[in-house]
């Protein structure tokens, strides 16, 4: 018993020691050249533009819900002020980057997670090294950057995306007045909430891409090497989004 | 005349395991400068890890690998780095991006490793692609749009393009029909030839061991067990030889544990 246990926390931390060293290694390859401005064009378009429908969509119904929710939870208090607080800060602080985050892990983690795995399997990635080309700063650090730059701004669209959901149902549904929500919901917005919101969603993208880079990379065993390594990658990334939201949560916002 | 050149790669006592899993056992193998070893064996012999250890694509767990009398594997990383860009490979499926045109797969090192600039590449890739009989129009197409004949023939394309010392060739001709085998054969001598490289193939296809050896060895078990021109490779009393070449069913190996 005691040795069955002793041996899954080596393994546990002998992979974490694996991923946190692979981790280390790709963001060292960041900023030490050569640097591949081609492929981390395309990614940008990949990562930041093509997942701009998914994360809008996610952000205008999650501040839809958001508006109708608190108006039934809080209708005893009721006033346009309470509402429209209420979602800016959910959408900024919270429900923004998580819901872009986890949308950007199920569409571009497992999307990286594929491609490297493929290429692994069918020696690609050997290939890159025969022609004298390091994988870990054609292929990762590249995705590592993109995906980093790319949430803030992905965010940033879906905080205002969140807050117009909010705001089309409190005028259209709830009968508040259009601009009064409005003036409640730029006088409760703070700088910091939404920093706080940039500053998790470089983090998510940092973790997205790093956890797709990483199972791609050693994944093998064929086709279904490169399934098992996909959803490592979304199941990965999204239980370490919900783990770096609550710490960067508490570090800005914890008493 | 090959053999009396001193060897551009040397292998002593070359092992390399996974797990209990023992692949290579002692590898002992000269390659002379502009030579043609085929590598020949059963499935599961180790082959395929030799060459990639070779080009340290797998690290060794023990002896040494020496290019042109400098061991390989204790060398700084930036003098290993300059010797490994005298190597290139053709691999068993090509290994060709997907991402990537035609003529940026050819042009890769080039582009990539050697810093040329993207007109200079490409000219380049195109009179590859020529030198391995493909017209000019796919240069412009993906690697999804061609056939796996024609990938092969991209593949050494690239393989040549930066007029590498040592080619490696893993299984050139899996996967072909026999008439484009045959034209993949061919290629591969007329290129290696006139880039004037040494070739190390690996390949159960014993057309393409006639056609493209001067000289043979053989694995078994992880080690080499018989080695020899090719004239001598049908004369050889050895048994494991005999047995593979005319591909006998019963001998010293079996289908079970070759």
């Amino acid at each position: 018993m005691l040795q069955s246990i002793g041996r899954a926390l080596l393994s546990f931390f002998q992979k974490a020691g694996h991923f946190a060293l692979f981790a280390l290694v790709a963001l060292s390859h960041i900023v030490r050249p050569p640097f591949y401005a081609r492929t981390v064009g395309r990614l940008f378009l990949d990562i930041g533009f093509y997942s701009l429908p998914v994360v809008g969509l996610t952000a205008a119904f999650s501040g839809m819900v958001l508006a109708l929710q608190s108006y039934s939870g809080f209708s005893s208090f009721n006033s346009e002020s309470t509402i429209a607080a209420i979602v800016v800060l959910s959408i900024t602080r919270e429900l923004g980057p998580v819901m872009a985050g986890l949308m950007v892990a199920g569409r571009v983690g497992a999307a990286i997670a594929a491609e490297l795995g493929t290429m692994r399997v069918t020696e690609q990635i050997d290939a890159l090294q025969m022609l004298s080309t390091h994988p870990m700063k054609y292929l990762v650090a590249p995705r590592l950057l993109a995906a980093t730059l790319m949430m803030p701004l992905l965010v940033i669209v879906a905080d205002i995306i969140g807050i117009m959901g909010g705001f089309v149902i409190g005028v259209s549904q709830l009968g508040f007045n259009a601009g009064s929500y409005l003036k409640s919901t730029f006088e409760t917005l703070e700088f910091m909430d939404v920093f706080s919101g940039l500053v998790k969603a470089a983090t998510f993208g940092l973790l997205i891409a790093i956890c797709g880079c990483y199972h791609g990379y050693y994944s093998r065993g064929g086709a279904q090497g490169v399934g098992a390594a996909t959803t490592y990658a979304v199941v990965a990334a999204s239980i370490l989004i919900l783990v770096a939201n609550f710490v960067i949560t508490a570090l800005f916002f914890g008493v | 005349m090959a053999s009396q050149m001193p060897p551009r790669l040397t292998l002593r006592g070359l092992t390399k395991a996974f797990g209990k899993n023992v692949v290579l056992s002692g590898i002992d193998l000269d390659v002379a400068p502009r030579e043609s070893l085929v590598i020949i064996g059963g499935s599961g012999t180790g082959k395929s890890v030799l060459i990639k250890t070779i080009c340290a694509l797998l690290y060794p767990d023990g002896g040494s690998v020496l290019v042109d009398d400098r061991d390989l594997f204790h060398l700084p990383r930036s003098e290993q780095q300059a010797i490994l860009r005298r190597f290139s490979m053709l691999f068993q499926g090509a290994a060709l991006f997907d991402s990537l045109t035609i003529w940026e797969n050819v042009a890769f090192g080039l582009l990539y490793g050697q810093k040329m600039d993207r007109k200079a590449a490409r000219r380049l890739a195109l009179e590859k692609l020529q030198d391995v009989g493909l017209p000019e129009r796919l240069a412009e197409a993906y690697p999804a749009e061609l056939s796996g004949g024609m990938k092969k023939r991209v593949g050494l394309a690239r393989a040549i393009a930066g007029n590498p010392d040592v080619i490696f060739f893993d299984e050139p001709t899996t996967g072909l029909d026999p008439i484009m085998s045959n034209v993949i054969n061919d290629l591969i001598v007329s290129c290696v030839q006139k880039v004037g490289a040494t070739a190390i193939t690996i390949t159960h296809d014993m057309t393409s061991v006639r056609h493209i050896a001067s000289r043979v060895a053989m694995l078994h078990q992880g080690k080499v067990i018989w080695q020899g021109d090719i004239t001598a490779m049908d004369t050889t009393d050895n048994p494991y030889v005999q047995q593979f070449v005319h591909g006998q069913t019963t001998g010293p190996m079996t289908a079970e544990k070759p």
